[in-house]
């Protein structure tokens, strides 16, 4: 009997305790346990896509927070919630180089209306514009404004490379002159680190591609065709899928039924394979299988949005009198410039309303190759709206253009008119060398101001 | 002498009963693997681990079943009430779970359990956590191989509807009509077992038609950003919404 009532009794108290718990909790502060801040070095400072996020103890009253959250200097955005965490989500890019400030002010509730108490507040900076290019001295390099040079290779031949600034990584290509086979390296300009992958593959590499989240690798491998005459050089050409999370080679035999591959591309969402044949025809594929779509002749695919719904190609056709031009493909086709002018080398904004590109003016056609570069805004349609950047040199030629995250800036690389003679004419058909000394301008969108000009050339905005 | 110690060992009904029961569990347990129904009640990891269980019950039932009547025993045939009950329990249970039509849980019991607006965490995030940047990862990452959960685990560690516009949707799941005429198509996330199964679904912005609560779909189609009750919320446009037999796993992990 005794035995019986001490068991009673222990449980009991333990039924007081939570009983007690329970009616106590809704008294107790509401508080934040965590809000995302980085430092402010600049390779690990925040990044200006990022979201923010403050994690509460407990059920907030949403809209009762989201009246109470502050963001200095005001940005506009979207708050969402999962469970306890608020998230900010900026409708742009955040600036660069900019100090934030968020706050939660006291009164901000829980749902059982006990407010926090007390100001939460919590600042960081975003990072500086940063790019990567290759120097002088055909090295990769991961550059600021205020010259902070970090290099990525010193002492390889970059043939290809390819940035993900969400993973910070840069993956390339490299031919040292021993042997005809191609070396890939990472890089991760966070820690520091160069990582040679796939050291065993006896190839010749090429088409180096990334996706988007920066998760799979793309490249065409070339091969002896072990079945080849031996009085000709016949290769096999497929294409591999390399994760570049696992560290795996996934795929190696992805486009092999496609015959007269020369040249493929990664749609920006990672879904499509555009291909370049023989003929100069260029088809999407779905990456998972299925059938070839023809698109037309158009020679060259040069990117496009984030999101992959806007598409911009090289257009040569007979239709305009073999004139090269922008086409933008959004499910169809249209051709962007003006069927007289010569335009080329367009770089689509990250949300496709802006573009950048080279052009040659109508009435020097004939004579020189020297190429403007002009930034214009893409009005529905779609079609090319206002100006707002337009430079032309008789002197040089600007040719690859590339604006920076935030559409404020923008790098072109631009060659002196003597070293340009044999490039002009081999530029229409495939991948000329380029001339040696190429230089780097940056200029800003909105006033034209040039900023600075350094050796280099295939500059890549890292975000 | 010897005889005599003999008699006192009785045999007890109830014991033979409790190790047949014992030796049923066990054969009850296998057969639901061996039928590749398990997956109904528990996760594929879990499954071979059941079956091994089941095995070891049968075989301790069946060692002390030899040794019980190895042995020269008296068998003692009464049985106390409070036995009998617990054996009644146990009987109960086996029967309801061998009559019992198998089947994955349904619509009802995700209605029961809540569906929309359900969020992941903790293990069921498996390698997501708040702290990843899965916004941008969203911005380009292709989603066609991404079930319902994989997009619910995006839902709650990135809820921003914006996001997640215009993404493409290919999905499997099990019909649960809404309020508002839409419906929602939903799967269970399960942990370890049926128990502890989490409905989960994404809303589907076209009426039932010829659909009915618990059909199984396949659903193509795109995300878009809808306002319900005041919220934004992402919902699926369909493009292709075709029936489909329930998959063999029906739970997602």
């Amino acid at each position: 009997m005794l035995k019986f009532s001490k068991v009673l009794l222990v449980n009991a108290l333990f039924l007081l305790l939570t009983a007690a718990l329970l009616f106590l909790a809704p008294f107790a502060k509401p508080r934040v346990l965590q809000a995302n801040i980085a430092s402010g070095e600049t390779n690990t400072a925040d990044t200006v896509n990022q979201q923010i996020k403050i994690q509460f103890s407990r059920p907030m009253n949403q809209l009762n927070v989201e009246k109470n959250f502050q963001i200095l200097p005001t940005i506009d955005g979207n708050i969402s919630w999962a469970n306890n965490t608020l998230f900010f989500t900026a409708k742009k890019v955040l600036q660069y180089h900019q100090k934030y400030t968020v706050t939660i002010n006291n009164e901000a509730q829980d749902i059982y209306g006990r407010p926090i108490g007390k100001n939460f507040t919590y600042t960081f900076q975003t990072k500086n514009h940063q790019f990567i290019y290759e120097d002088a001295h055909d090295q990769l390099v991961l550059s600021d404004f205020s010259h902070k040079v970090q290099p990525i290779t010193t002492d390889k031949v970059v043939k290809e490379y390819q940035v993900n600034s969400l993973t910070h990584t840069v993956v390339y290509l490299s031919q040292p002159q021993e042997n005809g086979n191609t070396e890939i390296y990472t890089y991760d300009w966070v820690t520091g680190q160069t990582q040679r992958l796939l050291p065993n593959l006896k190839a010749h590499l090429s088409n180096l591609k990334m996706t988007g989240d920066g998760t799979q690798m793309y490249f065409l491998s070339e091969v002896p065709d072990p079945n080849s005459p031996p009085d000709q050089n016949n290769t096999i050409l497929t294409v591999y899928r390399y994760d570049l999370q696992s560290r795996k080679l996934k795929d190696t035999d992805l486009l092999k039924t496609f015959p007269t591959l020369v040249r493929f591309w990664i749609t920006p969402d990672g879904n499509t394979f555009l291909v370049n044949d023989v003929n100069g025809e260029l088809f999407l594929r779905a990456i998972q299988g299925g059938k070839s779509v023809a698109l037309g002749m158009f020679a060259d695919y040069r990117g496009g949005d984030a999101k992959g719904d806007k598409l911009l190609f090289l257009d040569t056709s007979a239709d305009f009198n073999y004139v090269e031009g922008i086409v933008m493909y959004d499910g169809d086709s249209h051709r962007l410039t003006s069927p007289t002018e010569i335009s080329t080398n367009p770089f689509l904004s990250r949300n496709g309303s802006i573009m950048s590109y080279s052009y040659v003016p109508k009435d020097r056609h004939e004579t020189e190759g020297q190429q403007g570069v002009r930034v214009v805004e893409l009005d529905s349609g779609p079609k090319i709206g206002k100006v707002l950047f337009d430079q032309y040199n008789p002197d040089v030629s600007l040719e690859m253009s590339e604006l920076s995250a935030d559409d404020q800036l923008l790098s072109v690389e631009v060659y002196a008119k003597a070293d340009l003679a044999d490039y002009t004419h081999v530029r229409k058909y495939g991948e000329p060398n380029k001339p040696e000394n190429s230089q780097l301008k940056f200029f800003n969108v909105s006033d034209g101001a040039e900023l600075l000009t350094i050796p280099g050339k295939e500059l890549t905005w890292v975000e | 002498m010897h005889e005599h110690e003999a008699t006192h060992e009785t045999l007890r009904l109830h014991t033979v009963v409790q190790t047949v029961l014992l030796g049923l569990f066990g054969s009850f347990l296998m057969y639901l693997k061996v039928a590749n129904v398990l997956a109904y009640y528990v996760r594929p990891d879990y499954q071979m681990f059941t079956f091994v269980m089941g095995g070891v019950l049968l075989v301790a039932a069946l060692i002390n079943l030899a040794i019980l009547f190895g042995q020269r025993h008296q068998l003692h045939v009464t049985i106390s009430p409070a036995e009998l009950s617990q054996v009644f329990l146990f009987v109960l249970i086996l029967t309801l779970g061998v009559f019992l039509p198998r089947r994955s849980l349904s619509a009802q019991v995700a209605a029961l359990r809540g569906t929309n607006q359900n969020l992941l965490s903790g293990s069921q995030l498996k390698n997501l956590t708040l702290n990843d940047n899965a916004s941008p990862l969203l911005h380009t990452a292709s989603t066609l191989n991404y079930n319902i959960a994989d997009w619910i685990r995006l839902f709650s560690v990135n809820p921003e509807p914006d996001n997640y516009v215009d993404k493409k949707v290919n999905v499997e799941g099990f019909v649960q009509s809404n309020a508002d005429g839409t419906f929602t198509v939903s799967r269970f996330v399960v942990t370890c077992c049926a128990v502890d199964a989490t409905p989960i679904g994404l809303i589907v912005d076209r009426g039932l038609n010829d659909l009915k609560t618990d059909d199984w779909v396949h659903i193509d189609g795109k995300l878009e950003v809808k306002e319900i009750n005041g919220q934004r919320q992402v919902v699926v446009e369909p493009s292709d919404v075709k029936k489909i037999p329930q998959p063999s796993e029906p739970y997602l992990y």
